[in-house]
């Protein structure tokens, strides 16, 4: 379940420069995953959803839209350029295996959409007020769930 | 008002920052630092263990165990006789080039040749976290069968060495070497493939000389500017 790392360094990466730009929401950001990447998007879905609930009312409701990029080689002993399924990276004209993958393997974050506040246009009316507080019954399934804190990582001293 | 910002920046760009900073300092202080994945209970820590009874002789070898908690794989390493950090990453299932910084800090990379940094036992979340690292090994056991390249292949694929362990209960289990050289051939041709077994000994040698060739191509290129390359792929 590394998804989860992912969607905190989206959210890490795309906050400052947002609030930079004004923002007072993200409403979508647009990602490029290489399909050698082991990326599952139901679980990025997931955690995201998770990481918008912890960073409060700016990613609320921010949806992500993901392009797939295919594996792209350049062979090292022919020259050749090309792009191959993930299983079959061997170069089509020559068959070395000598081969350079040059795309396929990205994490990246294309752009994303903000909201700003303007004087002349009122603020979109909100589903919900947000002091609603904690749920006591716990009966809105995951929204319901405190989120789980991002474990602090830390080197024991142990070296002799 | 709404407004596309155009970004085209890494997802793990602080990631992949730290882990070049971290590679440019391993080539400058000629350390060849391995990080070594694979599933829970395929042998990192016994692999590491024969290793260091063949090298540590010749090599200042210095390990850091990542893991979920505790710090037996730390314990017996120190034992061993090499420099041990343990990280325990509390639930993630993964480590990141920030652990490795705090880690470098306790380990004294200056005053070793060679860090193997046992990542936590994982085929998947492994895979897309640099270290830094001058080389990426993984190790597939023989119970776990060679089916596996197929099922998890991104691992097998950023991999440029791949040691197949327990080779001595080939016998009793139906792993095809035969069939996983082949794949191999297929996924990914530039790997290198180590198949041994630490409690025999058979093909420890092969792998320890592997390393060891790593270790003194780092040491002879240090400060020379021209730093071992990184991983086998483009990024």
């Amino acid at each position: 379940m590394h998804e989860y790392s992912i969607a905190e360094g989206i959210a890490d990466s795309i906050l400052p420069a947002a609030f930079d730009n004004g923002a007072t929401r993200v409403s979508v950001v647009r990602l490029r995953i290489g399909e050698m990447s082991d990326i599952v998007r139901d679980a990025l879905d997931f955690a995201w959803g998770v990481v918008c609930e912890e960073r409060g009312d700016v990613l609320a409701g921010c949806r992500l839209e993901v392009e797939s990029v295919s594996p792209h080689f350049v062979c090292m002993d022919c020259g050749n350029e090309y792009d191959a399924d993930r299983l079959h990276p061997r170069c089509p004209s020559c068959g070395s295996g000598k081969t350079l993958l040059t795309k396929g393997r990205e994490l990246e974050i294309a752009s994303f959409d903000i909201e700003t506040e303007t004087d002349d246009e009122p603020d979109a009316p909100d589903d919900e007020p947000d002091d609603s507080g904690e749920d006591p019954g716990g009966a809105h399934g995951p929204r319901g769930r405190a989120p789980r804190p991002r474990p602090e990582p830390g080197a024991s001293s142990q070296a002799n | 008002m709404s407004q596309t910002i155009e970004f085209g920046t890494p997802i793990l760009a602080k990631n992949d920052e730290l882990a070049n900073r971290l590679r440019a300092r391993y080539a400058e202080e000629g350390v060849y630092v391995v990080n070594l994945l694979s599933s829970p209970g395929a042998g990192k820590t016994t692999t590491i263990l024969a290793t260091l009874s063949r090298l540590s002789q010749r090599y200042r070898i210095g390990v850091i165990e990542g893991d979920i908690a505790s710090d037996v794989d730390a314990v017996k390493v120190k034992q061993a006789g090499a420099r041990a950090v343990q990280i325990n990453t509390g639930g993630l299932c993964h480590l990141e080039s920030a652990m490795i910084d705090r880690a470098l800090d306790v380990l004294h990379p200056e005053e070793l040749d060679l860090i193997i940094i046992e990542n936590v036992g994982n085929l998947v979340c492994t895979v897309d976290f640099d270290l830094g690292e001058t080389l990426r090994a993984m190790i597939l056991s023989v119970p776990e069968n060679d089916d596996k390249l197929l099922k998890y292949p991104g691992i097998f694929q950023s991999s440029q060495a791949v040691v197949v362990s327990k080779i001595d209960t080939m016998p009793v289990f139906d792993f095809d070497m035969d069939r996983f050289t082949k794949t191999m051939d297929q996924i990914n041709p530039q790997a290198r493939i180590f198949p041994l077994s630490s409690k025999t000994g058979q093909g420890v040698d092969a792998w320890c000389d592997f390393l060891a060739e790593g270790i003194e191509r780092c040491k002879a290129e240090a400060g020379s500017g021209t730093p071992t390359a990184g991983r086998g792929e483009a990024r």
